[in-house]
Formats: C-alpha cells, structure tokens, sequence
C-alpha cells in the first residue's frame, strides 16, 4: 500500500477521528522560596489543537524542550492538563480517563532500557495491562496472550522468561511495542521510539511499526526529533517551536515546500551526504529561549532569519495562515504583502 | 520446558503411553523445570554452543560467585553457628533452662569439668548460658529488625511516592525520632513499659522505623520518575500497585544490606541495654552475665570474657554477611 | 600443505599488505598499525579493538563510524591511552608524529595529552567540573600546559606596569618638589591627576589572571560572544551548546596537532548541532588540526570528513575518503548502514534492515565477523578472516569480495529458514 492512497483514503474519510485536541495547554508549575509557593509557570504546551486519524502517523516534531513529549503525557493523562479538551472519538477524556480509555490509548517511551521493570519476567511485563485491563486472572491464559503478542513483534517462545536485561537495545523496544499492543488500542503514542536505537535497529523497528500499523489500523502519534524518520514513516507532520505550532501540513507540504523560517531552518539543519543542499544551509543563531519567560511576541523572532521582511514579530503574537487545505503555518504576513 | 507446560499438559501427553513411560516422562518434565528455573541457560533451546557457554558463565557469577569472598563465607558460617546454637540449645548445654536460671553452689568457681567456661555468681554454667543466651538476642534482634523495617518500608515508599505533604509529615515524624540517640530512647520506652522482651523488641522497632524509611525513601523518588513507572500508569496499575509491585523490588537491594548491618548493631545495643539494666532480669542474656560480671574482672575474668566474646563473634558475622553481601549486590561491580 | 601452514601464510601476506598499504607520507600525523584493545572481564576476553590500521594526515577530518559497541570509543581512547582496567592495549603501534605512544612513559604521555591531542567528550555536563567556574576550567588548561608562554606574557605585563609605577612615583616627587611654590588650585589639580593615574595602573596580575585572559580570548574564538560573562558562570547554568562550545574551547586552547571529537553533537538538538558543526569546521582549518570524529550518525561524517573509517565489530572494514565512500560503498556493512538510513527516495519502500545482531565481542563469529549478516556472503566467509586490502587509490576494505585470492569462492547459499530467523532479533 503506498503512501499517497493512504493519504486519499484519510481525506475520505475526514470524520474518522480518534483522538482530538483542543486548545490545550499544559504549564508547570515552579515552586520556589521559603514556602514552595509558586513562583511561575513553565508553558509546556501552550494553545494547541489537531486532530488524529484512524490508520494515519502524525509527526511532532521539535527540538528538546519543545513540548512534545509534554502533549504525550497530557493525552495520557499523566500530567493534568491546565485547559483545553481532548477528546477520544466523542468521549471527552481529560477531565475523565477510566481504564477502559487507557486500552485504547496506549504508549512506547522512548529509553527501551528504562521503560521496562528490570526484576519483573517480560512475561509479567507484557501480562500486565492484560492482568489489569482486560481483567485476565488465568496465569496460561496470559502467558498464551503474550506469546501471540511476542510473535507480532518476531520474537520467540524462548523470550517468555527472560529479564529485560537479557535483551539488546531493539529488542527491548519490541518487547515495549508488545506491551503496548497488548490490549488492542486504537492508538499508540510513540516517544521518541529510535532515538536511543543504531541506525540499522531503527531500520527494523520502523519497518515494524508500519507493518504493524496496517495490521492493526492504528493510529500513531510520533514525537521525534529526528526529521528523516518522520518523513519516512509520517503521513502528517506538526512543528513545534517553544510549546506552540509553528507550521502543520502533510509530510510532502512540509518536506518540500516549508514555509515556516524555523522548519526551514530545522530541515537544512540535518547532515546530508548530498553536498548541494549543505551550500544554502541556514544556521539559526542562538537557542532556544526558556519557556518560562519566552520573548514577546513570536516566540521565534529573535533567532528568525526573516523577520526583517515581517511585519510586528515581537509585537503581535503568529496568526494562523493557511498556504492550502493541508497546510498552515503560524507566522506573521510579509511587509511587501507578498503572499506564502 | 516451561512454555511446553503452556500449550498443552505434559500430564496429559503422556497418558496415552506406557506407564513406564509415564513416570519417566514426568520425572524429566520435573527435572527440566528444576532446571528451567534454577539455570537461566537452560531456558534457550536453540542457543549456539558458544553462547550457552557464555550465558552459563553469566549465570554463574551472579551474585553466589560474589558472594565467595573469604570473609564473606566466614561471616556465614558464624550466623549458621550461632543460629544452630539457639535452635538446638538443649541440645548442646547439659543444663536446662530451668537449671541455668536457677540459683546453686560455687560463687564464681573456676572452669572445672562439670563447667568448662566456669560458673557465674549464681553458680550457674557459663557454657550454658552463653549457648542459650544467643535464643535471646535472635529472638529479641529479628522480630525487632523485621517491625521497623516493614514499618520504614511502608511509610518510606508512601512518603517518597507521593511526596507533598504526606512527605512531610512522615518525614517530619521521622525526624523527630532520629534526634534522639537509638539507647536512650529505648531506655524511655522500656522505663515507660516494663522491663519485659516484648517491649524491648517493640522499642528496638519503632527506632528502626526512620532509618529503613529514610533509606528507601530516597530510592523510591529516584525510581518513580523512571518510564517504567509511568508504563506501569499507562497499563492502567493503581497507585499501590506501582509503589508495592513495580517500585519497591527495584528499591529494596540497600535495605537488604542495611538489614543485615543492622541485625549486628542491635545485638550489640540490646546488649549495652542489659549492661545497663533495662533489660528483662529473666532473660539469659550476654549483656546481663557482662553487667553481673564486671565487678569481678579480676578474680573471676571468665564470667565477662565468654559473654563479650560471644557478642564480638555474632556482631563481627552479621558486619562481614553485610559487607560481602553489599559488594555482591553493588551495581557499580556488576558490568567489570 | 596442512591448513595451519596455509593459515600462516596468509597471516605472513596479511602482514605484508599491511606494511605496503601504509605508505610513508610526509604528512602522515597519526599512524595506527594493527591496534588491539582487550578487556579482560570475569566473562571472558572481551575483544573490543582487534587489529585496527588507519592513518591520520595533517590538516584532515577522519571520520570515524559505527555502531554502539563497535570499538569506536576505545579506539579514541587506546591513542590516549586512557584504557582503563580490566582493558589493555596488548598489541600493535600507535606512532605520533613519530614517537611511538605505547613506549612512552605515564609522565611523558600525560605531556601530550591536553597538549598535542585533546579529546571532547559526548556529554558536555558531565565532562566539566560542575563546581568549578567555566572559565578557571578553561584557565586551568593554560597553566597546565602553558606555563612557559604565560609567564613571558606575564612578564610584559608586568613591565608595563612597573613602567606605569614609575611615572607614577616620578609625578609625585615633582608633586613633592614644588609644593611650595604651587597655589591652592594647582595643588588640587595635581592632586587629582595623580588620583587618576593611580586609577589607570591595574592590580599586579598574577598567572592565573594571564591565563584568564586567555580562556576570554578562546572562548570568543568558539562564538560565545559574551566571553566575559561566561567565565563567571558555573557549567549547569550553561545550556549544551553553551557547554560544547565551552569543551571544544578547551580542547582547542593548546593548538592540538590532533583533536579526538567522540560523538560530540550526539546530546544537543538539530539546530544547535548544525552550529557546532559549522563552528568545528571553521577552527579546523582555522588552528590546523586534524580532527579524529568518532560518530554513529553518517550523516555528520558525510559532512565535516575528508577519509572515513567504517568499524564494524572491532576491525575496520572500510577505509576511504568519504567522496569515494558515500558515492559508491563497496562493503556489504556499509551498504546496509547507509540503506537503513530514512531518506526521501525511501519513502514508500520499506528500509534495508542489516538482518541479525550486533555480535558479541567476547566470542565473535570466525572468519569475516560479518558473515552471519552478510547478504552477499562466500563460503569461504566463516573460514578466513579477510585482508585489509587497497583496492583502489587510498581505498581499504576488508571483504572476500574484493580480494583478488578469493573473489572466485562460491557464493553462500542461504536456507530459507535461516534468513527468517535472522530477521527475528
């Protein structure tokens, strides 16, 4: 199945949503002084919205400490969101996520060595949800129900009983996407899911989860850093710049016609072997701001390398502009009324 | 195997053979489980030759290879020593208990063959109750050990867990009773009591409480930030599932080894207790016969010395267990 | 003739290749010859380094790729000789401009160390002190190294300000001469000068001031353009770029004929990456250093490399300049690597997985350690370990596929079942 008719199909059937997101925003607060009062808010994740579809991998992309991960976590409900809706299909789950929406949203973290129990058998690894969600009591029951899942990710019988240490690097992430597998969620959200990975594991581990994509139906909801593997494995693509969206569209409009200086910026920035895309690289200056008192305005203007040609970047916060159906950025418009 | 066990009965296979068959097939089904769980190497079937071997070694050097020391094996065999003189006491004194507490003839007498340690001012044997006198320091040292650290555990993992405010005051509580000294604190406890073991024990564990509770506590915040604890938060685990499933068997390794410390630093405290005379007079005690002997160091050494020895060698095996056993467990060696 | 006396020989030809593949340039800098690196674990010998050649040349980028666990690091730090037990370097020659690193004593090496080769380190936070200024770390590497050039600039700025003293005591003298003769006003106006010349005679600096000063100028040199401020900051309240920049600083202060660059953009963001890169290119031709990357990303040594090394299991099996490399790569390994890389012409296919396992270092498989992944494997591959040939100008490989002796081997017939296991780890 190629790409481009998975992407008809979804513009077909636009109201397929899975998982939908409103305004959110989430902020943590600093505590500080004497008294642990607060002192401050971190906008982790300031006014977003997008939706996911059913079978489709929408990519979030940022550098560290942009938020993504933080969106994750808030759909998941491990950190309280401070406002905004999420909705799951037509069940508003933020401010009520029961065990039974905790099988259908399910996901994979991003340090295979870390996100799984040293002392517990893989066996209990996997059989957990199970043993929680699904209710399973029969200990053969669960270990037939995990063997299954092990052999969805090609691995074998022998495995059952194993620590994870035992395991190499993508092997450890196969048994995660196992244990996320587990209840048959509709969704999986995938944390950086190869950043600790070599490059041929990342290989394996990106075949299989577009194997198992098409499988299952799911929908994945990819944070990366990592440009190339989301446009390799990514039907949409989201980018973020200090908690906000900076530019949206499909893989193709962002890949090749980014309009947004930071996703311009961001995709040169990659190391090529191509020697004729290093010639006009644009190398912002700088970093990224904190996020606890971020500039005013645009929170890109002061690294932008095309504010001159803009007009009120540290005035006005970015308007959304639409550059085509698919396709917005969050900018300000040009001084000349030049169009995007 | 045990993934064989899994799809289909072993029991069952066999029936349709012969009976022969039978008993032998379920004696190797036994001994493959025997095996299965007890050699991790034996767990991969199709494992090349070289990686069983490898796999073996691995499993080898875990933890009883480290535990191989010298000293180590040493302070094992000076816990089994004593643990079997306080299971078969009777066995080994020729005096009963009864006889032993009770009051005879030879005030301070020398070592004869009736009595080869010599006898107390009671004119009780030494020997004996050196023997019984390690009932009551186990009985009194365990018991005491496993209230605080059950206690600390609980409220260390709750406290770590869920900081905030539950921190704070468990914490706070804790602190309270870290500033006072471990003796004096049970001197008040026993004054406020009775001088009876039960409530030497109890003292022994409330003061044990914030040592254990302190310890994990500080584990415990470190591992809930892991992912593996927010995985367990996707599966759906409720809160005291993570803290007592998911957190606590990864937290527990510096309690073990502080546990077995801490066996050896009460025994030598309850001892200082009856040296002092908090303890229970009934008791055949090594701190008792030390505290009735002390003002005969010089015409009847004995009568000090046996007791003190018996406390050096039972303290001196707990420190050397915990010290082999922390450098067994030590992360920091695992990978050389 | 027996198998052990064929054995020989071709370890004899293997040997000899060896010598002639290295040529004697005058440029040459760094020559690696047969490097071995083994730690000695409780599980055995774990063979981290087995025989690694390469050269470095003056004034060039070697990259150095690979997977975790290849042997990459230990290389870099087998050149320092910074092996740390159960690890010991137990075989070959390490020839710096020259002088053979393995003969010199631990005082001798810790001269060159920080001084000719310098090494920056994949995370910036932890290789830095955190309780000590950045920049008295920076200072510090001056008046460990440096002490001699300090004091001479030590020196003249001392005789500066003795020269300053002077004028100073020789104005108050005329003060003192004259006094009678000058009025009121003129006494304060003469006052006040000699005020203010007191103010323009700086504190008697010491070495550590000198080296100060010169941790400022380095420091602009790695574009932080605050230099001032940053010497004043402790290196958490640095963000990781910062903190590089900082490192590389450090490692450049000495003006190494060598800089050793272990993963160095691996903890910081695309952006910031891109920055350091740039930065790393620019003071490489700059202070004419060679530059060894060691890197698991190709993309990175595709763009600051001139030559690139492939490890693979701790031999090198590809050795070229990276023009060569990228535009035609000739080991299965390589290509395997460069195929598993997401790109745009990949998009619809699926990746080229290099199927199997990284193998385990302790018993790594006979022959072409390769073998059990290799898809065009030979069945000579698991008998004999390959030679490190030249197969072109300045192109090394080590692959049966290459060498003239054994190109004619039969291919290895692959079972069906032996390719789907290997696809399943």
């Amino acid at each position: 199945m190629t790409v481009i008719n998975e992407k008809t199909k979804i513009s077909e059937r636009k109201k397929d949503v899975v998982i939908t997101v409103r305004n959110l925003k989430t902020y943590y607060t600093i505590l500080g002084g004497l008294f642990q009062r607060k002192i401050g808010y971190v906008k982790a994740v300031d006014d977003v919205s997008f939706d996911l579809y059913r079978g489709e991998t929408l990519g979030l992309v940022g550098e560290s400490g942009c938020g993504k991960t933080t969106i994750g976590n808030t759909i998941l409900n491990l950190v309280p969101a401070t406002s905004g809706e999420i909705y799951f299909e037509d069940d508003r789950i933020d401010n009520n996520f029961t065990q039974d929406f905790r099988k259908k949203i399910q996901m994979v973290f991003q340090d295979p060595d870390s996100s799984l129990n040293p002392r517990w058998k893989i066996v209990n690894i996997i059989g957990e949800p199970l043993r929680i969600l699904e209710g399973m009591k029969k200990r053969r029951e669960i270990r037939k129900r995990v063997l299954e899942l092990l052999e969805t990710v090609s691995m074998k019988v022998e495995h059952l009983d194993r620590y994870p240490h035992e395991f190499s690097g993508g092997q450890k992430q196969r048994i995660v996407i196992a244990r996320a597998l587990a209840c048959n969620p509709e969704v999986i959200i995938l944390d950086e899911p190869t950043s600790a990975l070599d490059v041929s594991v990342q290989a394996q581990i990106l075949n299989l989860l577009k194997d198992l994509q098409i499988q299952f139906n799911l929908a994945l909801l990819f944070i990366t850093h990592d440009l190339s593997v989301i446009q390799h494995i990514g039907n949409r693509i989201e980018v973020m710049y200090l908690g906000k969206f900076v530019e949206e569209g499909t893989i193709d409009d962002v890949f090749y016609h980014p309009t947004h200086p930071y996703t311009k910026a961001l995709l040169s920035a990659r190391p090529t072997f191509d020697p004729t895309t290093r010639s006009n690289r644009i190398i912002l200056e700088g970093e990224v701001p904190s996020a606890i008192n971020p500039p005013s305005g645009c929170y890109f203007h002061p690294r932008c390398p095309e504010m001159e040609d803009r007009i009120g970047c540290n005035i006005e916060e970015p308007k959304k502009i639409s550059i085509s159906e698919t396709h917005h950025i969050w900018c300000q418009p040009f001084k000349n009324g030049k169009k995007f | 195997m045990e993934h064989e066990s899994l799809t289909q009965e072993p029991e069952k296979k066999t029936k349709s053979k012969e009976s022969d068959n039978v008993i032998k097939n379920i004696f190797s089904w036994i001994i493959n489980n025997i095996k299965f769980l007890l050699i991790p190497a034996s767990r991969l079937d199709d494992l090349t030759f070289r990686e069983r071997e490898y796999e073996m070694k691995i499993s080898k050097r875990k933890f009883i290879r480290r535990l191989k020391s010298t000293l180590t094996i040493l302070g094992i065999s000076i816990i089994f020593f004593i643990v079997t003189l306080a299971v078969f006491a009777p066995w080994f004194s020729q005096y009963s208990f009864e006889h032993l507490a009770g009051i005879h003839t030879g005030m301070w007498d020398p070592p004869s063959p009736e009595h080869p340690l010599g006898q107390t001012n009671l004119g009780r044997d030494i020997l004996g109750r050196m023997i019984y006198g390690s009932r009551a320091s186990l009985t009194i040292a365990l018991p005491a050990i496993f209230f605080s650290l059950v206690f600390g555990v609980i409220f260390g993992v709750i406290a770590g867990f869920y900081g905030g405010w539950p921190e704070s005051i468990i914490m706070r509580i804790m602190d309270i009773f870290l500033a006072f000294p471990g003796l004096i604190l049970a001197m008040v406890f026993i004054y406020i009591w009775e001088q009876r073991i039960e409530y030497i024990m109890l003292a022994y564990g409330i003061i044990g409480i914030p040592y254990y509770s302190r310890l994990i506590r500080g584990s415990v915040i470190q591992a809930r930030e892991l992912p593996y604890v927010q995985a367990a938060k996707v599966a759906g685990a409720s809160n005291w599932r993570i803290m007592f499933k998911h957190i606590l068997p990864n937290c527990i390794q510096p309690v073990i080894i502080s546990f077995t410390f801490d066996i050896g630093g009460i025994i030598l405290s309850l001892a200082g207790l009856s040296f002092l005379g908090f303890s229970d007079p009934q008791l055949i005690e090594w701190g008792n016969d030390i505290a009735e002997a002390r003002g005969h160091l010089y015409d009847a050494p004995w009568g000090a010395m046996w007791p003190g020895i018996m406390i050096l060698i039972t303290v001196l095996g707990f420190m050397l267990f915990g010290d082999g056993l922390r450098d067994a467990l030590d992360p920091r060696l695992r990978n050389l | 003739m027996t198998l052990t006396e064929k054995k020989e020989i071709i370890e004899e030809n293997r040997k000899n290749q060896m010598k002639s593949a290295i040529k004697e340039d005058s440029n040459l800098l760094l020559q690696v010859k047969n490097l071995k690196t083994y730690f000695y674990t409780e599980e055995g010998i774990v063979k981290a380094v087995d025989g690694v050649s390469f050269n470095i040349y003056k004034n060039e980028v070697l990259g150095l790729v690979g997977e975790t666990g290849c042997g990459k690091s230990v290389t870099a730090l087998s050149i320092l000789r910074l092996v740390r037990s159960p690890g010991r370097i137990i075989e070959g020659s390490i020839e710096f401009n020259n002088i053979n690193m393995l003969e010199l004593s631990e005082e001798e090496m810790r001269s060159h160390r920080g001084n000719d080769i310098t090494m920056i380190f994949q995370d910036p936070l932890n290789s830095l002190n955190p309780v000590i200024l950045a920049g008295d770390q920076v200072a510090e590497v001056f008046l460990l190294h440096q002490e001699e050039e300090l004091n001479k600039i030590l020196d003249v700025h001392l005789l500066e300000r003795d020269k300053l003293v002077q004028e100073l005591k020789e104005l108050k003298k005329e003060f003192k001469e004259n006094k009678e003769q000058l009025s009121e006003t003129e006494k304060e106006e003469f006052k006040v000068k000699i005020k203010d010349f007191k103010k323009k005679i700086p504190k008697a600096p010491n070495l550590k001031d000198v080296a100060l000063e010169k941790a400022e100028q380095i420091i602009k040199e790695v574009g932080i353009a605050d230099a001032k401020q940053i010497l004043k900051r402790y290196p958490h309240e640095l963000s990781g770029g910062m903190r590089q920049r900082i490192m590389i600083a450090m490692g450049l202060s000495c003006t190494p004929l060598l800089l050793i660059a272990d993963e160095p953009t691996t903890a910081l963001d695309v952006t910031i990456q891109a920055q350091i890169l740039d930065l790393m290119k620019n003071l490489q031709k700059k202070f004419d250093t060679s530059i060894l990357m060691i890197t698991h990303d190709l993309g990175i040594i595709a763009e600051l490399s001139d030559r690139v090394a492939v490890m693979y299991s701790g031999n090198i099996v590809e050795y070229a300049t990276a023009e060569d490399l990228f535009k035609n790569p000739r080991h299965p390994y390589t290509q395997g690597l460069i195929g598993a890389i997401p790109s745009v012409e990949k998009k619809d296919k699926k990746l080229t997985v290099i199927r199997g396992m990284v193998p385990n270092l302790i018993y790594p498989p006979s022959g072409c350690r390769f073998h059990p992944r290799c898809t065009e494997r030979l069945e000579i591959c698991d008998k004999i370990k390959p030679r490190f040939l030249e197969i072109d100008d300045r192109y090394f490989i080590a692959c049966h596929l290459f060498d003239p002796e054994y190109k004619e081997s039969p291919k290895y017939q692959w079972d069906e079942t032996e390719i789907k296991e290997s696809y399943k780890v």
